[in-house]
């Protein structure tokens, strides 16, 4: 395993993300265990299991938010297990969180910097002496992002009196002036009615067509089936199913973690 | 409130009509508060750089404020430097022990960092007060020279009062270049959610470092303002009891608004004086204006956030039993 892993952080990476007998314990709890698997370069991954399956518990540990007690993960064959949130985030990976956050008492246009200026930095001098340089590529890449995500018109609006659909966007408008490699959304359609879901399913696909990696958490399986080239099925903190969205809908040990067995519904 | 008229016109008032006035009146009385509210100001403007737009409730200011005194008052009476190294010096070693205790309690979280704070102002505080053969302790240290420059001007009202106002000038305008700029959205995305912005890729410890070691030498500089001005200090003005009252003209003037911590300077330092026929009923009067501030604005007169949010917010991060209790 060790040698693998080296001679992988050394060529070209195979794989954007590269998880290794990822495990994390709270206390007596193993809420993730021994998972394996990986997101590839353009992919589109879909990440699903009943509630407790350990799926935020994976994001957070791919963000870095969470540490691993064991295991490796590899981002662009670099290990990156360890590694701060912020560190992860200028690597390339950003996410949206499962509650909303926003920054409600900060415009949206200020809301998108934030990300922008994750990735170009930030010193008080620069704003002291007034010097325009860092400033001007932050402002850039904030509208940028702004208008991939259409969110130009209400640029100047308090983030807290934009609509539930709305924040949606503008969080992964924040995550896009990160200039990501990988968007991890966890329940990107959660709240959403049927046209806002197929909106943003239109929309996340708009995305990965320009080469973005997309990982994503969600309970919506017409969302989920339709939108993602692979899906992961985690039940108990484990993987139990890798595969095509055909394959995963056939595959019974997923059918088993969703309806339970025949046994049990006797 | 900011546009470029209203600064004109304040300036004016600040610079040409108060002065002039006071000058006239040739009132050495209203000077004094004149100087006593400009060096409030500076202390509020930049408190309210580290727990208005920066989220981080800071209880220990005084402490930064006395060190700033301290410095500028031992290094004018014993090496005899003069006003304009002495302040700079001031503000340089506030930021520098700011720095020094940023080290351990920046990881601190919520009302930790505030506990931590406090403990920071009472140790400065203690340590002014006991080290008796370098701060002379209680007896403070009198006979700091005043605010002059040989052959040009002469210590006196007018020279204190324009160096208080050229230093409010030049704090406020730091200030505001901090804050109204990109660097001021990192600041108050780390009032806002810290996590947050860490997942942004924002070094959230680094951030709040750098933006407590501003705060920090501008309450140096404030401190040495202090002591050039009244030319005498002792422990007993920078107790935890100035901490709170800092604290309150930013509450009172609104949390991340560098308008109302200069009200709120204003008025809590002017209020006491206006009411002074009262006599001691008087403190009745500043309490009930502040309790009602609080009660009908909450976000204080131009505040960006309210307050009692964000003191919920900090308790509630100490009481709930899910979160890492105290460090992130």
């Amino acid at each position: 395993m060790n040698m693998t892993t080296s001679v992988m952080a050394h060529s070209a990476p195979a794989q954007l993300l590269l998880m290794e007998d990822v495990t994390r314990r709270f206390g007596g709890l193993t809420a993730v265990e021994g998972f394996t698997g990986h997101v590839g370069f353009g992919e589109r991954v879909g990440l699903i299991g009943p509630n407790g399956a350990g799926k935020t518990t994976l994001f957070n540990l791919i963000t870095g938010i969470t540490g691993v007690s064991s295991g490796t993960v590899h981002f662009c064959g670099e290990r990156v297990t360890g590694l701060a949130p912020d560190n992860l985030a200028r690597m390339g990976v950003a996410r949206t969180f499962q509650n909303l956050r926003v920054l409600p008492n900060m415009s949206v246009f200020d809301n998108v910097s934030i990300g922008a200026l994750g990735v170009v930095g930030h010193s008080p001098w620069s704003s002291l002496l007034g010097r325009r340089t860092l400033s001007n590529r932050i402002s850039k890449l904030t509208w940028q992002a702004l208008e991939r995500t259409g969110l130009c018109d209400q640029a100047g609006m308090l983030a807290a009196n934009l609509s539930y659909g709305r924040r949606k966007y503008l969080e992964i408008a924040r995550a896009l002036a990160l200039q990501p490699k990988l968007l991890i959304l966890d329940e990107p359609a959660a709240g959403l009615n049927d046209t806002e879901t197929a909106e943003l399913a239109f929309f996340i696909r708009s995305l990965s067509d320009q080469g973005l990696s997309v990982m994503l958490v969600e309970h919506d399986m017409g969302f989920v089936m339709s939108l993602c080239d692979r899906i992961m099925v985690m039940a108990s903190g484990r993987k139990i199913a890798d595969g095509p969205p055909a394959h995963i809908a056939a595959h019974p040990a997923v059918l088993e973690a969703y309806l339970g067995t025949e046994e049990d519904e006797l | 409130m900011t546009s470029k008229k209203t600064v004109a016109a304040m300036l004016i008032l600040m610079l040409v009509v108060v002065p002039a006035f006071l000058y006239w009146l040739n009132a050495s009385y209203w000077f004094g508060v004149a100087g006593t509210m400009m060096v409030f100001a500076i202390l509020a403007v930049s408190a309210n750089l580290i727990t208005g737009t920066t989220g981080l409730l800071s209880l220990g200011h005084a402490g930064f404020y006395g060190i700033g005194a301290y410095t500028a008052a031992m290094t004018a009476t014993a090496w005899h430097w003069p006003f304009y190294l002495t302040i700079p010096a001031a503000g340089l070693a506030a930021a520098a022990v700011g720095i020094l205790l940023a080290l351990p309690i920046m990881r601190l979280v919520g009302i930790y960092f505030a506990v931590a704070t406090l403990a920071v102002g009472e140790i400065i505080h203690v340590t002014l007060l006991n080290w008796v053969d370098f701060t002379h302790g209680p007896m403070g240290i009198s006979g700091i020279p005043g605010i002059a420059l040989a052959g040009v001007f002469k210590s006196g009202n007018l020279a204190n009062y324009f160096a208080g106002a050229g230093l409010l000038i030049a704090t406020v305008f730091a200030v505001h270049r901090l804050t109204h700029s990109y660097y001021g959205n990192a600041l108050r995305s780390l009032r806002e959610d810290d996590q947050c912005a860490q997942a942004m890729g924002l070094k959230v410890v680094r951030i709040k470092t750098e933006a407590f070691a501003f705060s920090c030498f501008f309450a140096g500089v404030a401190g040495a303002l202090w002591a050039h001005t009244t030319q005498y200090i002792s422990p007993g003005d920078f107790r935890f009891s100035e901490s709170i009252l800092i604290l309150a003209m930013v509450v009172v003037g609104g949390l991340g608004s560098i308008p109302g911590a200069l009200i709120g300077a204003l008025l809590l330092v002017g209020l006491p004086e206006v009411l002074r026929p009262f006599g001691d009923y008087r403190m009745i009067g500043v309490g009930l204006v502040m309790f009602l501030c609080i009660l009908f604005l909450p976000r204080g007169i131009c505040g960006e956030v309210s307050a009692m949010a964000l003191a919920r917010k900090h308790l509630n991060a100490a009481w709930k039993p899910s979160q890492q209790l105290g460090w992130r």
